[in-house]
């Protein structure tokens, strides 16, 4: 029972989104046709005559009734069909698929840096509460923390690209490069990703270890750990087998909500390390009012979101044994 | 009998933002060989740190002044480092915390939470300290041990969860079991059935018995130190606590029991920052005189192992 109105749940929240993802964009000033003759800005827009125009709107699909447009895109989703770009004029889905694989890499290192970071870092910081470490701690995180990504990232690009060239400035790897071995092609991937990962690890760490480090503090007034300490247990193991459990709960929804604002920042960071990957698919959809993009690269984003709740609900029930129904 | 415990001018002072709190304040104490002493007081009275101090149970980062001398076979705690005191916590010298509700970690196995001071102090592997968890359980007469043993807290009831905290601090086998409030909470006949249980598992050890409930500790204890304000204030077989007490707070705190008329002592009892001068009750004192006001009563003995700390019987 419980199990199907969390299914159902879920299933409401798809459809929703994906309807907001349908018209949102849609009511943006401008439309795809405007920006597919020239880019925006350009010194001499290309302006078409009536005919093409029609002519166009008819290729894509863009004369239908509003209604009929969201009946064919709820379908197509259906079977599994995203669409047609208009602007990179290709598959929807095969265009994703290509820029996916790299912002997982970068999203699925970063976020498990940030949080495993955040939360040792949280956790040492609150168990010497007060102390040097605590409050060395908690300054130098919380500022580098509030740098905004973009910022962070240009910042590193002047510095580690441009003024030392210790690291590439862009992309996700050395254009026309061929590998002799993957482990060459693998080391040249991992050079790529260093800094775009480290600017998204620095500005996600400072929200886990302040929430982490309440968390701890809460817990350690907690009885418990007095009983703990009173079985002659060593600090080092109270923090990690009796505290830092217990903290971690309210830490799991944290995260999963977090999830948003680490897409948010990714789409920054992708853009500014001109990273091939999802984030910057979406930036440029926008800027191109690419419809069917646009709704792909939101239906992605709304799946990987569900999901980290899905797997936030799962850990919490792994964590907390009174949540688990026998 | 020989002296297993002997607390000289303990102080436990915590310094905050508003002043010194004064929790213990210079408390003398002896616990000798298999005997059960109770201490008794209010609230706020400080014995539940007192307790907690002869073990040095706070967390490291907080900020306390522990004074004097806690000599437990030989070796004055307080000159121990953290590392050896935590070889003393759990093994020579056990708590029960108050709360059972909340003393328990939630999120582990009850069976686990006694195999790891188990695992700890006796050097078992994890397997034998498992089987010896569920020895415990079933020493302190919990059902099916084997089975709660693998249960959380939460699938315990109240009386379970108190008989689990007794089994946690009997594990390693302690001489000393300093028991913070073990019946608090808890239903009558239940209480009762701790009680027994307490009585049973200590036959053969010290116990320092904190509590207000001064019918548990009638039950239980063969001597008594009543706490008031940080300091002792009486101290008495727990026959002449009863039939023959001594100081005007010993006497309230018996009337304001249910079966002598349920009379409570008047005023509250003082902040442990700002202590009355002279002697610490006679503001809630009916039979303060002036120089209550200002001298402060040392601790007499008056005859035969009773002890008290009130001008009304100072013969200087």
């Amino acid at each position: 029972m419980h199990r199907i109105t969390k299914i159902t749940g879920y299933v409401a929240i798809i459809l929703v989104v994906l309807s907001f993802n349908f018209f949102l964009p849609r009511l943006m000033p401008g439309d795809p046709l405007s920006f597919l003759t020239g880019a925006p800005g350009m010194d001499m827009p290309i302006v078409l005559d009536e005919e093409t125009r029609a002519k166009l709107l008819t290729y894509y699909g863009l004369d239908k009734p509003l209604s009929q447009q969201f009946y064919d895109y709820m379908l197509g989703i259906l079977h599994g069909d995203l669409g047609w770009s208009i602007y990179h004029n290709a598959p929807v889905s095969d265009i994703l698929i290509g820029a996916l694989k790299w912002t997982l890499l970068l999203v699925g290192t970063s976020t498990a840096l940030y949080m495993v970071l955040g939360i040792l870092l949280g956790a040492i910081s609150a168990w010497n509460r007060g102390g040097k470490s605590d409050v060395g701690l908690l300054v130098s995180l919380l500022s580098i923390g509030s740098f905004p990504p973009f910022f962070l990232g240009m910042l590193f690009i002047i510095l580690f690209s441009v003024k030392l060239n210790l690291f590439p400035a862009f992309g996700a790897q050395t254009p026309f490069m061929g590998y002799s071995s993957l482990l060459e092609e693998a080391s040249d991937i991992l050079y790529h990703l260093f800094l775009p990962a480290t600017t998204l690890v620095i500005s996600h760490i400072g929200g886990v270890y302040l929430l982490m480090r309440n968390s701890m503090l809460n817990v350690i007034g907690e009885d418990y750990i007095l009983t703990a300490r009173a079985k002659g247990m060593a600090e080092w193991y109270i923090m990690r087998k009796h505290a830092m459990k217990n903290a971690l709960l309210p830490i799991t929804t944290m995260i999963a909500l977090r999830t948003g604002f680490m897409i948010g920042g990714t789409i920054l960071v992708e853009t500014v390390f001109a990273y091939p990957g999802v984030g910057r698919l979406l930036f440029d959809a926008v800027t191109y009012r690419d419809y069917p993009l646009l709704q792909g690269a939101f239906l992605i984003i709304t799946l990987v979101i569900i999901a980290a709740n899905f797997v936030a609900d799962m850990v919490y029930v792994q964590l907390d044994p009174r949540l688990r129904h026998d | 009998m020989t002296t297993l415990l002997e607390i000289t001018s303990l102080k436990t002072w915590f310094p905050t933002r508003d002043g010194i709190v004064k929790a213990v304040n210079a408390v003398d104490l002896k616990i000798e060989e298999k005997e059960k002493l109770g201490l008794i007081g209010e609230t706020g009275s400080g014995k539940s740190i007192l307790g907690m101090s002869i073990i040095r149970l706070f967390h490291s980062s907080a900020k306390i002044n522990i004074e004097g001398k806690i000599v437990y076979k030989g070796k004055d705690l307080l000159r121990l480092s953290e590392e050896e005191i935590r070889k003393i916590r759990g093994k020579e010298i056990a708590m029960i915390l108050q709360n059972p509700a909340t003393s328990l970690n939630p999120v582990l196995k009850v069976g686990d939470q006694i195999a790891e001071a188990i695992q700890l102090h006796q050097r078992l592997a994890k397997r034998a300290a498992s089987e010896k968890a569920v020895e415990m359980l079933e020493a302190v007469k919990i059902p099916a041990p084997d089975k709660m043993a693998n249960k959380y807290p939460h699938e315990f009831s109240g009386g379970m969860k108190e008989r689990a905290m007794i089994a946690m601090a009997l594990a390693c086998d302690p001489s000393l079991i300093i028991a913070d409030e073990p019946t608090k909470g808890l239903d009558v006949t239940i209480k009762m059935q701790v009680v027994k249980l307490l009585r049973e598992v200590t036959k053969q050890r010290s116990m320092l018995f904190i509590t207000h409930d001064l019918g548990v500790a009638a039950e239980v204890c063969d001597n008594i130190a009543v706490m008031y304000a940080g300091e002792l204030v009486e101290y008495a077989k727990t026959e002449d606590i009863f039939k023959n007490p001594l100081h005007p707070y010993t006497q309230g705190f018996l009337n304001s029991l249910p079966e002598r008329g349920l009379k409570p002592i008047r005023g509250m009892s003082p902040s442990l920052i700002n202590l009355p001068d002279g002697c610490r009750f006679h503001p809630r004192c009916d039979y303060a005189t002036g120089i209550c006001k200002t001298r402060h009563p040392e601790m007499a003995e008056i005859g035969n192992g009773h002890f008290v700390r009130c001008l009304l019987y100072d013969r200087s």
